[in-house]
């Protein structure tokens, strides 16, 4: 047999052991035993795995991690720690109660090993009524305890730590001092009652008394039950009760303060969100507005595209005052080429429009313009001057002859105020000069 | 018969869950067979000098 399977085999022995050992509920000695058997096989899953639940039986969460995530690097495939850890991920908060749990457990160590055992045991004694299965604060809740002389409560907490690991050999050398101690105890009051008993013998040999010591005696006996008594009720009001105030006080101030922090990560969590829910608010907000932007963008291409089809087909019909005005109404920048497979150029189309109407169509309707002038026709005059305008709105000419038109059609405030257009936006052209002479200037 | 001080000295505080991914890079998982082939390998070096 080579020496890596007598290993094998040494290690799978230790891990039977451990495993009889956690079922009969000695998970020390068990946890002893596996580690053994991890010695000699680093790669004993089962050994590995079974320590993790050990470690998670008595509290230990993140030593019960360590062996699992170790456990499932050695074997990635059909391992539980997987299943385990899975299970751990899954309760979150669960997995936040024992990390808290375990801090305030090493602050409650800190204290009690700084010489502060009476906020460590306080600490403790939360810590083991939230965990009870923390076998290491209930067995240092006990040693407190013990310490302080409340055999008592130690021993509930040493019976607890028993029940889950009845191996502890803390929760044993406690459980044995406890027993000690109440021996003594029980000791003590059975001499004090042995004494009471000799006394009791000596009084009932009243004989030997004289009667007027007796009567005295009575009096002095009530004296002192009186006197007692008034020391019994001065203590409790000076000396009890302040501790008993100061206790609750304390107690008071520590649930306050660990009320405050819950309330502060409360807080803090609703601030979080609050800041995220802003954040997704604006960047919808950005999306609604980028969408309406693009709908109103698309929806203006739409327009200009309807406009030019118009035009086109009013041009193509002779229909040249209404391709006129539909063609001023375009949009130049709408006039591109859109990528939907067809054939068509409306960049083209456009081109061609533009040079008819702002070529031989603006022509055209000047000559139309001032044919009606030279007939008095003022109106008609008027109607194709403003065609021409609203084919080149850059030029001065028929500005300022619509400007005439109106003069002589009798509206005089009209042609003031083209005339004044002319000086004003065209004051180099020549309409400038014939403007500001019809103006008077 | 019990030495309450010595007794909370033994005490050594827990891991902390936060402390978990420390803790599984500073472990040390050899076993008995790593040692021994690191032994077997010095003992073929000082050979071979």
């Amino acid at each position: 047999m080579d020496f890596s399977r007598k290993c094998s085999y040494i290690s799978n022995g230790y891990y039977n052991k451990g495993l009889k050992l956690a079922r009969e509920g000695d998970l020390t000695n068990a946890a002893g035993a596996l580690k053994r058997a991890l010695q000699f096989n680093k790669r004993n899953i089962n050994a590995r795995n079974l320590l993790g639940l050990i470690y998670y039986r008595i509290g230990e969460v993140s030593d019960a991690l360590v062996q699992w995530v170790l456990s499932l690097n050695l074997q990635p495939s059909d391992n539980d720690a997987d299943r385990y850890l899975d299970e751990l991920q899954r309760q979150q908060g669960l997995m936040d109660s024992f990390g808290l749990t375990i801090k305030n457990f090493n602050q409650a160590l800190s204290l009690a090993q700084g010489g502060s055992d009476d906020l460590a045991i306080i600490q403790l004694a939360k810590i083991v009524d939230q965990h009870p299965d923390y076998v290491r604060a209930c067995t240092l809740l006990g040693l407190l305890y013990l310490a302080h002389d409340q055999p008592q409560k130690s021993y509930k907490c040493v019976q607890n730590a028993l029940r889950i690991d009845k191996g502890n050999p803390l929760a044993l050398r406690l459980l044995d001092a406890i027993r000690s101690r109440q021996k003594e105890q029980q000791g003590k009051k059975k001499s004090v009652r042995e004494k009471a008993s000799e006394t009791k013998d000596i009084k009932a040999d009243s004989t030997l008394i004289p009667e007027n010591y007796k009567s005295s005696s009575i009096w002095s006996t009530i004296g002192n039950i009186l006197i007692g008594l008034l020391i019994g009720a001065a203590s409790i009001i000076f000396i009890y009760l302040p501790i008993k105030e100061a206790s609750i006080a304390k107690e008071y101030n520590e649930q306050v303060i660990s009320i405050s922090e819950q309330l502060n990560r409360v807080n803090s969590t609703v601030n979080d969100l609050e800041l995220s829910n802003d954040a997704l608010e604006e960047e919808n907000g950005t999306i609604k507005a980028a969408r309406n932007a693009s709908e109103a963008e698309n929806q203006e291409l739409l327009s200009n595209v309807q406009l030019l089809v118009g035009a086109v087909d009013a041009y193509r019909s002779d229909r040249l005052t209404e391709g006129a005005k539909l063609y001023a109404q375009i949009d130049p920048k709408y006039m591109i080429n859109i990528e939907d497979g067809s054939s068509a150029s409306i960049e083209q189309s456009f081109r061609d429009l533009k040079a008819y109407y702002e070529g031989e169509g603006y022509d055209h309707f000047l000559s139309v313009a001032d044919k009606a002038m030279q007939a008095g026709n003022w109106d008609s005059a008027i109607d194709n001057y403003k065609l021409c305008i609203l084919i080149c709105p850059d030029r001065p000419e028929p500005v300022f002859k619509e400007g005439l038109a109106y003069k002589k059609g009798g509206n005089t405030d009209r042609a003031s105020e083209l005339f004044n257009e002319v000086i004003e936006r065209f004051p180099e052209s020549e309409y400038a000069d014939k403007a500001r002479e019809e103006r008077g200037i | 018969m019990l030495n309450f001080d010595e007794e909370l000295k033994n005490f050594k505080p827990s891991l902390e869950v936060t402390k978990v991914e420390e803790a599984i890079v500073r472990s040390d998982i050899t076993d008995i067979q790593d040692v021994m082939l690191d032994m077997i390998k010095n003992i073929n070096v000082t050979k071979e000098q």
